[in-house]
């Protein structure tokens, strides 16, 4: 633990030390700003997450608590126009979660397990909804931006918060699952069921903001069913036609795959979002259509862009993390922890519930809530749409939003982690300090 | 972005990867290596002429916003070729080689830097190119960029043990292109009212050798504490973007700099050093493909005085590496014939491009003298590579009988 924290204290100090070649308060310093920018966030989530990992939490809190401390809002040694130009680089990794939750998700192993995943699942969802919706319904009455509404606008405004709230984390999932090379049933269980509850708020939340919009009309907004409709069949559709070309391009060129992926990718997270696609969706359907379709394997695809998928993650959490709202979050730290509590508690119950219609396995019963506390990437996006689509009560109550999601987002996967120790899933050799050093090479005495 | 041009923008980045993918699919390098489109095709023509394209008004993929934006990962493209660069410069390597090579680097870099600075000296003069133009700093980049030779051809694995001798000497006077980049980059540097240090020329020469050691050491400390080979990757990336960026923000070459830190570093322990080697070689193609998309769309063909320089460059350049082959297979032991040293150091090397666009990023020449050089280099490149590709198959064909 000594030597990265040093060796981040050595970056933090050379960072410091090139800024210095500009007067105090001079403006953000061109392309080499973010070229400094990118490396040091990467450097620095790196050895953060070698500290972690020597305290026994996940690396991937470390890269998020690093981006956070580094980013804009606090160190501010990366700017947020450097966050910003690392946006494509995030869809690719969004892209490529979903490739590798796709290649790893055999539908045929699944089938038994599916009734196990909807119970969960929608338990879950259902009491966090049910309890979040009480709490924001008192809330709601005491904010003094909404406290003057009609109780109907009120009820309306708080069944948004529910909804935007009782989003999952895939990429948390995936990520604390991968770096933890966790295996066993519970991580079985876990990515299936996040990637079907992201679908089933993709969708929930898309209706709930097309009634929302009719209540509180806005200028601008077209959000409405056919939005929904193209957002999730083209992106399932485009993730079949990648699916494809990836398949005929392991089958017929399979040279240099790792960059070939990580190429079509970057296409895939320009294109998706000037189409209004959802990268997640697409690579997930294209690990899918691998894995289950093609002929060719998608561990194939997984094994080939390993290598790969530690820097971009690593990335893309850092980035995750220089995006978090710290300031918005302190504003509201008293509504965002009891909202966050109260998710937790309802997630609890509603899988406690969920119990009686599966015959899970006990570990999964026991721990598989653990998987659902961990929130960001999507319900960062939620939160944000409540703050700038709804005027003038989005500003406050998307503030409370964007806080929660920063305490689940932070203790979400240690939490998480922590189950997958106790569920007996992670092997010895990752639960420990990442810097243990390697066996030494004892000189043999000659025969 | 509006719909149109989000269309265009996809439009072109699956025209880039379906280039890409079709000229890596084995069947099309096979064709092309027979007919001699592989020589046009690795000095990155293709994707020049992409990046050109791109940049037409019509197309409007590669807009100056756009290029705005891609600035940063073309420092980052600089930082690793330069990285990689570097990391040629394995001493224990050289050490192995015949006692003759370090004066047949410099025979076979500095004939030719004299020959282009004969041959160029008159032309930039006769185009307005004064003293106080930036003469003498043109001079020493187009010097560079004729010092420098592309790697060896695989071809010549037929010339028995040289081949390794030839191998090595492709790769040092890379070195000594950026040596003089560096050069350039202390003694030209652009005073820039906006900084807070103000130091004479011999100190930023101190202060660019200092970073990039300072930078080398770091790589070494970050890739001793990485034990995956995912991890050197992610290492690998970050070191390289923050050498890049801090040698650009300090306003010194960011080539050369990063070249310093592979340096270091390759001279130093660091565990599976070839592990490290063939990461910045996977990294590298694809990334100076796409360095050579975003800088085709500053290329500007059209200028006639691009192409006389062009002229004088290729023809001093080409008797220069033939001068110095002669000078070195009569002086240095252990090198081939004179026609097979000439065929191998005849073609240009990619870092030629990377000095021009270096050189004008650090002392904030944008002017039409920077579009000339480019489009020398350009020219120069694919007519020595098509005229190397015959003398080559040539040469080598007799040396194997």
């Amino acid at each position: 633990m000594i030597r990265p924290a040093l060796v981040l204290a050595f970056i933090i100090a050379l960072t410091v030390a090139a800024r210095s070649f500009f007067p105090a308060g001079a403006p953000a310093i061109g392309s080499a700003g973010a070229a400094l920018g990118f490396g040091f966030l990467f450097l620095a989530a790196i050895q953060t997450g070698h500290v972690f990992h020597a305290l026994h939490l996940p690396h991937l809190t470390g890269f998020i608590l690093c981006g956070a401390i580094v980013g804009p809002e606090v160190l501010k040694f990366v700017d947020a126009g450097t966050v910003a130009e690392l946006g494509p680089m995030k869809r690719v990794a969004v892209g490529l979660i979903g490739l590798l939750a796709g290649c790893e998700l055999n539908v045929r192993d699944l089938r038994p397990k599916l009734r196990t995943i909807v119970a969960f699942a929608g338990s879950g969802m259902a009491g966090a909804f049910v309890i979040l919706f009480g709490v924001f319904v008192v809330v709601l009455s005491r904010l003094p931006a909404t406290a003057a509404l009609p109780a109907v606008h009120r009820l309306m405004i708080a069944l948004i918060c529910a909804n935007a709230l009782i989003a999952f984390s895939p990429p948390v999932v995936i990520g604390v699952i991968n770096e933890a090379r966790a295996k066993g049933p519970l991580s079985e269980v876990c990515v299936p069921l996040v990637v079907f509850a992201d679908l089933i708020i993709v969708i929930s939340f898309s209706l709930t903001n097309a009634v929302a919009h009719s209540v509180f009309p806005a200028e601008g907004v077209t959000a409405g069913v056919g939005t929904l409709v193209w957002h999730i069949f083209g992106s399932i559709g485009g993730g079949l036609v990648y699916g494809t070309v990836l398949a005929v391009y392991l089958t017929r060129v399979k040279e240099r795959v790792a960059l070939f992926v990580f190429g079509t990718l970057f296409v895939i997270a320009e294109g998706a979002t000037a189409l209004h696609l959802d990268p997640l969706l697409i690579g997930l359907t294209a690990g899918l259509f691998l894995e289950n379709i093609s002929p060719v394997s998608g561990s194939e695809v997984a094994h080939e862009t390993e290598p790969a998928a530690m820097p971009t993650f690593t990335l893309f959490f850092a980035v995750i993390g220089a995006e978090l709202h710290v300031h918005a979050f302190l504003s509201v730290v008293g509504f965002s922890m009891m909202a966050a509590i109260a998710r937790a508690s309802g997630v609890f119950l509603g899988t406690r519930f969920g119990r009686r219609f599966t015959r899970a396995e006990p570990v999964v019963a026991r721990f598989i809530p653990f998987a659902m506390l961990p929130q960001a990437g999507i319900a960062l996006a939620l939160a944000t749409s409540v703050k700038a689509s709804f005027k003038p009560w989005g500003e406050a109550v998307g503030t409370i939003l964007l806080g929660t999601v920063v305490v689940n987002e932070v203790i979400g996967p240690i939490l998480f982690r922590n189950a997958l120790v106790r569920a007996g899933e992670i092997p010895p050799e990752e639960q420990g300090p990442i810097s243990t050093p390697a066996p030494m090479e004892v000189p043999q005495p000659p025969p | 972005m509006g719909h149109s041009s989000a269309a265009r923008v996809v439009l072109g980045l699956m025209l880039t990867l379906a280039l890409a993918i079709v000229a890596s699919h084995p069947k099309v390098k096979r064709t092309s290596a027979r007919f001699g489109v592989h020589a046009v095709a690795s000095t990155g023509l293709p994707f020049l002429l992409l990046g050109a394209f791109f940049h037409l008004d019509a197309i409007g993929i590669l807009s100056e916003r756009v290029l705005g934006h891609l600035r940063p990962l073309l420092e980052f493209g600089l930082g690793w070729i330069g990285f990689a660069v570097g990391m040629q410069f394995d001493l224990r390597q050289l050490d192995r080689l015949p006692k003759g090579i370090a004066s047949a680097v410099a025979i076979v870099a500095f004939v030719p830097m004299l020959t282009v600075a004969v041959a160029c000296t008159p032309v930039l003069l006769s185009l307005g190119v004064f003293p106080h133009h930036g003469l003498y700093r043109n001079l020493i980049v187009l010097c560079a960029c004729g010092a420098a030779s592309a790697a060896l051809d695989k071809a010549f694995a037929k010339t028995g043990p040289a081949a390794a001798f030839l191998r090595e000497i492709t790769l040092q006077d890379e070195v000594v292109a950026l040596a003089l980049l560096g050069l350039v980059a202390v003694f030209f540097r652009a005073e820039s009212t906006q900084v807070a240090w103000r130091l004479p020329r011999s100190a930023w020469l101190l202060v660019a050798l200092g970073v990039g050691a300072l930078l080398g050491i770091v790589a070494f400390v970050l890739l001793r504490g990485a034990r995956k080979p995912s991890e050197r990757i992610a290492v690998l990336l970050g070191t390289v973007a923050f050498a890049a960026g801090m040698a650009g923000a300090l306003d010194l070459s960011v080539p050369v700099t990063c070249a310093m830190a592979g340096a270091l570093l390759a001279n130093l322990p660091v565990r599976d050093d070839e592990g490290v080697r063939k990461i910045l070689i996977d990294f590298e193609g694809p990334l100076y493909l796409v360095f050579l998309v975003v800088v085709g769309a500053s290329w500007d063909p059209r200028p006639w005085q691009g192409w006389a320089l062009a002229i004088a460059f290729t023809i001093a350049r080409g008797y220069g590496k033939a001068l110095g082959a002669r000078l070195a297979a009569r002086s240095v032991r252990g090198l081939p014939s004179e026609a097979v040293v000439t065929s191998a150091l005849l073609p240009q090397s990619p870092v030629a491009v990377v000095v021009i666009v270096a050189a004008s990023m650090i002392t904030g020449a944008t002017s039409d003298v920077t579009k000339w050089l480019f489009n020398a280099m350009i020219v120069s490149a694919v007519l020595t590579e098509l005229f190397a590709f015959f003398v080559r198959r040539k040469v080598v064909e007799a040396h194997a009988t």
